[in-house]
């Protein structure tokens, strides 16, 4: 037997099941389009309670004009007044993953800048699938030689003026960039699966947007402090605030 | 000259002949062939590359203690001498190049064991890493015919040579003594002080000495060295590497003794 609606309720249905589609929950939409996405966002700091190490001074014998008579390399970027830590990777550990967005490729792409002798962003991320991208804005060459889980994953040459270079990052993981030809030269690319994963800012602060509640471990990698993980529960909306202490 | 086109003609038949009669002999990849080609791994190659094939042979050790390069560690899934992009796995004739050449000054050549055999050992080396089963190898295309090296190609190739900076590396005469490698700044994946190659010298040229070989290692860099791959720069103009092949080649003339 067929129920035949009155052509008005059928309008009204649509429009309901339309409502409901658009605002189920969509794990993983950081970049999809969405104002505000569904599930919570995990706010946060990464402080540092201690003395921070003096920077290591090197001397610089070649390309000095544009490299400078010597390299200051800091990696411990501390904010004096807040003990916030920049260049800190934290990073979601889902036990179960609603979604895997980690097939589509990012709309914008992630891009490593060799700029005066040294890497732009010195910590960055990527995302499975994603083409990264290294390029020169120096009047000298260099190479951008990329390691993976000790197997090189790029080295190529680039001079001055010369094209960018794109690669499919394939594995997530931790990738070291190094410059064969300006050995002082150093950076990271984190490489992750999903989108849940951010860099700490100037202040140490970090936001991770559209998190499926749930109890989930945070995890924290920095270059010379090292890693650090803590446990949360993620509630289905709104904020929740972290904060993680080295050592 | 008429004679010197024939041998060069006959040669070349030769080397093909040479190579679709190896590609004939190419036994499935399957258990038994790896199983025959460990029984080989382990009384050939086991001295140097170890019983897991990390590189860490008893003799390996000895070569490759203190300064590159170490033996192959198997394991990693990364080589130095390929048709193929920077950080991809390498083609099965790669391998089979490297094993029939052997690397000057480092690695005997395995000519002497039979094409079934060297293919089982490749077929039991690519079981030793995931690489190969997680990447399809493709090789970079070297279509182009080589130029002739005149005054104007090589005055080209040395101009590039310089605007490229191979001279911090292998220097300004090409005798491997950039400034790079005189401050021992090079090194290898391993963190092992690595020289760069005597480019005046053609039996220091790991990857070979043709023009091909030369043209080749500069497309794919050379994985786990400092050497970089120069595909990425020279996209859309690929002639104008000739030209530094040529120029690199003129600064080892042949010596006939």
């Amino acid at each position: 037997m067929m129920i035949v609606l009155p052509r008005p309720l059928i309008v009204l249905g649509g429009a309901w099941i339309a409502l409901v589609a658009i605002s189920l929950p969509a794990w993983g939409a950081a970049d999809s389009g969405f104002a505000s996405p569904a599930g919570a966002t995990i706010v946060g700091r990464v402080i540092f309670r201690g003395t921070v190490p003096p920077p290591e001074v090197i001397q610089v014998t070649r390309n000095q004009e544009t490299c400078g008579a010597s390299q200051s390399i800091q990696p411990m970027i501390v904010d004096p007044s807040s003990g916030g830590v920049k260049d800190t990777v934290v990073s979601l550990v889902l036990q179960d993953r609603p979604v895997m967005p980690a097939t589509e490729q990012s709309s914008t792409i992630p891009t490593v800048t060799n700029r005066t002798c040294a890497f732009h962003p010195r910590v960055g991320m990527a995302k499975t699938g994603d083409l990264l991208e290294t390029r020169n804005e120096d009047p000298v060459m260099h190479n951008t030689h990329i390691y993976a889980d000790n197997r090189t994953f790029l080295n190529v040459a680039l001079v001055a003026g010369g094209k960018p270079v794109q690669k499919k990052v394939r594995s997530p993981g931790l990738m070291k960039l190094t410059c064969d030809a300006h050995p002082f030269m150093h950076g990271y690319v984190m490489v992750s699966d999903h989108d849940f994963v951010a860099t700490t800012d100037d202040l140490g602060r970090f936001s991770i947007a559209g998190v499926p509640p749930g109890k989930h471990e945070i995890s924290l990698w920095h270059e010379t402090l090292g890693a650090l993980t803590k446990q949360v529960t993620v509630p289905p909306q709104g904020e929740l605030s972290v904060t993680f202490q080295y050592p | 000259m008429l004679i010197r086109t024939l041998v060069a003609i006959c040669a070349g038949l030769a080397m093909l002949g040479g190579a679709s009669v190896a590609q004939a002999m190419k036994p499935d990849d399957n258990q038994a062939t790896r199983e025959k080609g460990k029984q080989i791994y382990e009384r050939s190659c086991l001295f140097c590359h170890g019983g897991a094939g990390k590189g860490d042979g008893p003799a390996g050790w000895f070569l490759g203690r203190y300064s590159a390069p170490r033996p192959r560690d198997f394991t990693v899934g990364e080589y130095k001498f390929r048709t193929t992009a920077s950080g991809e796995a390498p083609t099965d004739q790669d391998l089979f190049r490297t094993l029939t050449r052997g690397i000057p000054g480092f690695m005997p050549s395995f000519a002497g064991l039979s094409a079934e055999d060297r293919w089982a050992l490749i077929a039991y080396i690519k079981s030793l890493s995931d690489v190969f089963r997680q990447e399809a190898a493709k090789p970079l295309s070297i279509g182009l015919p080589s130029i002739p090296p005149t005054p104007e190609s090589l005055e080209t190739g040395g101009t590039l040579y310089r605007s490229l900076e191979c001279f911090v590396c292998h220097g300004s005469s090409g005798g491997g003594d950039g400034p790079l490698a005189e401050a021992g700044s090079l090194h290898d994946g391993a963190g092992l002080r690595i020289a760069a190659t005597d480019l005046t010298n053609r039996a220091s040229y790991k990857n070979g000495a043709s023009p091909r070989d030369i043209y080749r290692t500069l497309i794919t860099g050379l994985d786990g060295t400092p050497m970089p791959s120069y595909a990425g720069q020279f996209a859309g103009k690929e002639e104008q590497l000739w030209h530094v092949v040529n120029y690199i080649l003129s600064l080892s003339p042949e010596v006939r003794p």
